[in-house]
């Protein structure tokens, strides 16, 4: 009854310029080391933070649409499985950003280093070094678990096409969602909110949950829609699936949107001068038309552009919006990282190029090795069908 | 159409019921004779009403005075039942907008009386900034139109004037999605009355619905675009309360996470009070075909996922007010914790995050006893949360001269048992005069599932 | 033809959904235009069968979202700018982010005021007299039965080919509604 299901691989003239990519952002990251430590630091910790929250928002989708029974995303799981297999990639830039950082680059590092000028508080505690490395190697091993397991499982299904799997699919699911909130948390807090040290804001893990989750539905979107014009998935994902997809980005978009004002307005309102200096650094000088662009690019082209029904059934539309998106959210993590250490003016140069390629050809790379580890789609999973007669 | 769905899939409604069975279920309930039950249960409510309604006439009457507020804590009772009601309602629209997009299809048999809840909860609420006002005929003064008052317009920039139109459009908009839903059921509550004062008044109310293909296709649109526009006013609504705190500069108020966690918590609670009303609903009733064991399960569920968030903001704002090293933040929440209101903040952490952590097993889910315990602390918790965000944020402020502690009234607590009142008295004439369960909608989800599956996955 | 002005239609009535969506796609097969089916729950596929375009609503959803946010914002624009320019907070006269919740609320009350009463008009409601309420079994279309009524204004209506036409299609039932 249903289509016999193949494994993927990288057209070559592709796999040759995401090669390329990914060496120009290996090499361009290399000599910056060298040149500009700081700068390359902060870009490497850019393409950690991107590529670790892709696969981190793959696995959410995948956890939540198991947790509700969701039967319609069936036959384009492979995608954001292959997303979510990306992980152990993302976690070995992470690991070296975050290495790197400790040793001289992260400006809380003051606080434990000489405590000549500071009393031992709260931060003294928290932002030791080998406390904050424990942190951080729990959250990914947490990570890194919970993406193997639920992937192998919907993997092994295809063999033995057994219901136990997707129950335990579920299971495990619902346990990854609990820990996902808390080690995301965590995780923000530590390795983003920490670069101003003397800000806090307490929506910061939300606000950062909500940009990689819709950098997650985008590249799913994008790719899926890239392989479907290769004659991939062409019979079985069908305009409404594009369409429910699209609905999600158009939800989340909105959702990003919210948080983000909720954070903006609360903290203008009040204007405590302790927070506000978050604020004042991202819409002073050059960095102010970047601040107004990041509303612009996630969400005033995603909302117009995918209100109407029509284009979030049209995979033009919403491959646009998706690339769109993929790129705003690359924005919306440099005005989170790099203003702490450039206050007036927004670096944009050489390493920046290298970083950003480097993190789009290795992307590449690494879904297409996932991705052509297993079939087109989960065979013999019990909501195939579901899936497939799938409409409105 | 059934072999489509996988073995995993159980049916949405039990009992293998056929349309006309449907019909008879629901629209029975409203032709029988009032029960003895019914006018029991009602006349305890009016009763609860009634010590509302003098309470309220005697604090108008005599002044605010006559609360327990004091020069620290001036806001205390009337803002917390405000946010509590308001939070009661969201989990209506939510079970009717919100998982109406997310194409959850049990949601149908409990759609209607969640929605009903959320308009007479949010009637609740606005009773409190309305007596709060101390001078009620005055209201109108909300209103942004040119005046003879100097033309003296309204503060925009105040978070309570943005609650004034958040609440008053979920009102509107909560109402209008309610009767477009009842539609076509007073359509059938038409049909089935003989000729007479019953067929006339829902005739009208029917508004000479046929049931035609055209108006059921204009009718769909409609109501996926209704849900699509409630979606976001529901967060909106609870966002805006909580900016009447969280644009403030209290520790303890002025929290960015407030916004969605206040948002949670709504849900939270109004789904713990759907399910106390479902589960005496469908017992007096005899819905139990309609609102199954499976029902209490996944609303169960929704329980543990907003209950989980709240908790999640809880431990945030913890551990940012430490991280922080702001003493204000600090003090604050070691405060609630350990000052003199500990008593309410251990009833909110035990009522809202230890209790309902049982609702994780299965077996709790399906046993409606423990399902109806656990709801009832749920929404306990809830009112405490909020007593707990308003009252111990205030009452040891910046200056310890004027530190204190508040007690409530007697007359407070007559206006919250009198809000109960009201809204139990809705309630049960809701139940009395419309179907409370959405027939249109129910017999569109009939052939959902496998019926012949017995072994119990999920 | 005389006879027939008094009547409104032939009105067949079927047990289950999935009859009357095959019956109307083929009466829509057969040629009959002017005809409408009628059930207690929107049944999937008729849309489809009946062939009717996409309905206009979601266009005035969107002028009335956009009425209601761009009036909800003057709302507020004009007293704190132009009538009555006050100091609040030594904040900006126009400051925009506390003039966004209200712009939102206003937002959604017009698109949805709009969603609702557009339903309402183009659905001809309130309807006083329709006269498919003539025939006393329709009285279970809101219940239980599905019914299709190819009226006398069709141009291929003809009582007896029409009726048994009907009858072909598998109805239960077939009768005459008055005008």
């Amino acid at each position: 009854m249903n289509p016999q299901a193949r494994t993927f691989e990288l057209p070559e003239r592709f796999r040759t310029l995401t090669t390329v990519f990914a060496v120009i952002g290996g090499a361009g990251l290399l000599l910056g080391a060298v040149l500009a430590p700081e700068r390359a630091w902060l870009n490497l910790l850019l393409g950690g933070h991107y590529l670790l929250g892709l696969a981190l928002g793959a696995l959410f989708f995948l956890a939540i649409t198991y947790v509700s029974g969701a039967g319609w995303c069936v036959v384009l799981r492979r995608v954001p499985e292959a997303l979510t297999g990306t992980l152990p990639v993302g976690t070995l830039i992470m690991v070296a950003a975050l290495l790197i950082g400790v040793s001289g680059l992260f400006p809380w590092l003051e606080l434990t280093g000489g405590a000549e000028h500071h009393d031992v508080g709260f931060k003294t505690v928290w932002f030791g070094v080998p406390f904050f490395l424990a942190r951080a190697a729990i959250c990914l091993v947490i990570w890194l678990g919970f993406a193997r397991a639920i992937i192998a499982n919907s993997r092994k299904q295809d063999e033995d096409g057994d219901d136990d799997h997707t129950r335990n699919n579920i299971k495990l699911s619902a346990g990854f969602l609990v820990l996902f909130a808390l080690s995301v948390s965590v995780a923000s807090f530590d390795w983003v909110m920490s670069l101003e040290p003397d800000w806090y804001s307490t929506i910061f893990a939300i606000y950062y949950f909500s940009g990689i989750f819709v950098n997650a539905l985008a590249t799913i979107l994008v790719l899926l829609v890239w392989l479907r014009w290769r004659g991939i998935l062409v019979d079985m994902v069908t305009e409404e699936h594009l369409h429910d997809l699209g609905k999600l980005l158009f939800g989340f978009t909105t959702f990003w949107m919210y948080i983000w004002f909720s954070q903006y307005m609360l903290i203008w309102y009040a204007n405590l001068s302790e927070e506000v200096v978050y604020f004042v650094k991202r819409t002073s000088g050059a960095w102010e038309p970047l601040f107004l662009a990041n509303m612009v690019v996630n969400w005033v082209v995603p909302f117009f552009f995918l209100l109407s029904r029509g284009a979030k059934r049209n995979e033009r539309v919403l491959f646009r919006v998706g690339v769109v998106l993929m790129i705003g959210h690359w924005l919306d993590l440099y005005i989170m990282i790099f203003p702490s250490f450039s206050p007036t003016t927004p670096p944009f140069g050489l390493w920046e190029v290298a970083g950003a390629l480097g993190t789009i050809g290795i992307l590449f790379l690494a879904f297409a090795w996932q991705f052509g580890k297993a079939e087109y789609f989960p065979k013999r999973d019990p909501f195939l069908a579901e899936s497939r007669h799938h409409h409105q | 159409m059934a072999d489509l769905y996988s073995t995993l899939r159980q049916p949405l409604i039990a009992g293998n019921k056929s349309l006309g069975e449907v019909t008879n279920d629901v629209s029975g309930v409203l032709e029988r004779k009032t029960s003895p039950l019914w006018w029991r249960a009602f006349m305890a409510s009016l009763l609860f009403l009634l010590i509302g309604a003098a309470a309220i006439t005697y604090q108008v009457a005599t002044g605010i005075g006559t609360w327990g507020l004091n020069r620290t804590v001036g806001w205390a009772f009337d803002i917390t039942n405000f946010v509590f009601w308001i939070g009661i309602g969201h989990a209506g629209t939510l079970i009717s907008a919100v998982l109406f997009l997310f194409r959850q299809r049990w949601r149908t048999s409990v759609n209607r009386a969640a929605e009903a809840m959320t308009i007479i909860a949010v009637m609740c609420a606005g009773l409190f900034p309305l007596i709060h006002m101390g001078r009620p005929w005055l209201a109108f003064w909300m209103f942004p139109y040119p005046n003879m008052r100097g033309s003296l317009w309204v503060n925009f920039r105040s978070p309570l004037v943005w609650d004034f139109f958040a609440i008053s459009t979920y009102f509107t908009i909560s109402l209008v999605f309610w009767y477009v839903g009842l539609l076509p059921d007073l359509a059938t509550i038409r049909d089935r009355a003989k000729a007479g004062i019953r067929k006339k008044i829902f005739g009208l109310l029917s508004l000479g619905w046929n049931g035609s293909l055209r108006t059921w296709n204009r009718y769909e649109v409609l109501y996926l675009l209704l849900a699509g526009l409630a979606t976001p006013l529901v967060v909106s609504v609870h966002t805006i309360v909580s900016w009447d705190f969280a644009t403030a500069v209290i520790p303890g108020w002025h929290s960015t996470i407030l916004p969605p966690y206040f948002v949670a918590g709504a849900i939270f609670s109004g789904m713990a009070m759907v399910l106390t009303l479902m589960i005496i609903a469908r017992k007096v009733m005899g819905l139990e075909d309609y609102i199954t064991l499976r029902h209490l399960d996944v609303m169960s569920k929704l329980i543990i996922v907003t209950g989980s968030i709240v908790g999640l903001a809880y431990a945030t704002e913890f551990f940012i007010a430490m991280y922080s090293e702001n003493p204000y933040e600090t003090f604050l929440f070691k405060n609630r914790a350990l000052g003199p209101f500990a008593w309410a903040y251990w009833t909110m952490v035990l009522c809202n995050v230890i209790s309902p952590q049982l609702l994780w097993f299965k077996r709790i889910r399906r046993n409606v006893a423990w399902v109806f315990v656990l709801t009832i602390l749920i929404n306990v918790g809830m009112w405490f949360e909020r007593f707990v965000i308003v009252v111990t944020s205030l009452h040891r402020d910046y200056l310890p001269s004027s530190w204190t502690y508040y007690t409530p009234t007697l007359i407070e607590v007559l206006t919250l048992l009198g809000s109960f009142g009201l809204f139990f008295t809705g309630f049960l004439l809701f139940c009395r005069f419309l179907p409370v369960i959405a027939m249109a909608e129910v017999k569109g989800v009939l052939s959902h599932g496998h019926r012949s599956v017995r072994s119990g996955s999920r | 033809m005389d006879s027939s002005s008094a009547i409104h239609g032939y009105v067949a009535e079927f047990e289950k959904a999935e009859q009357l969506v095959a019956a109307t796609r083929r009466t829509r097969l057969a040629g009959y235009r002017v005809f409408d089916a009628y059930s207690p729950f929107p049944v999937h596929g008729l849309d489809e069968a009946m062939g009717h375009p996409r309905t206009i609503l979601p266009w005035l959803v969107f002028l009335g979202g956009l009425a209601g946010g761009v009036g909800g914002y003057l709302l507020q624009y004009y007293p704190h700018v132009i009538d009555y320019p006050l100091n609040v907070g030594g904040r900006p006269l126009n400051s925009w982010p506390s003039f966004i919740p209200v712009t939102f609320e206003m937002t959604i009350l017009g698109a949805a005021l709009v969603a609702v009463f557009g339903m309402i008009i183009l659905n001809g409601l309130p309807q006083h007299y329709h006269p498919i309420f003539n025939l006393e079994r329709f009285e279970r279309a809101s219940q239980d039965r599905f019914f299709l009524c190819i009226e006398t204004k069709d141009p291929k209506f003809n009582k007896t080919e029409t009726r048994e036409f009907l009858l072909e299609l598998g109805a239960s039932e077939v009768s005459e509604c008055e005008e």
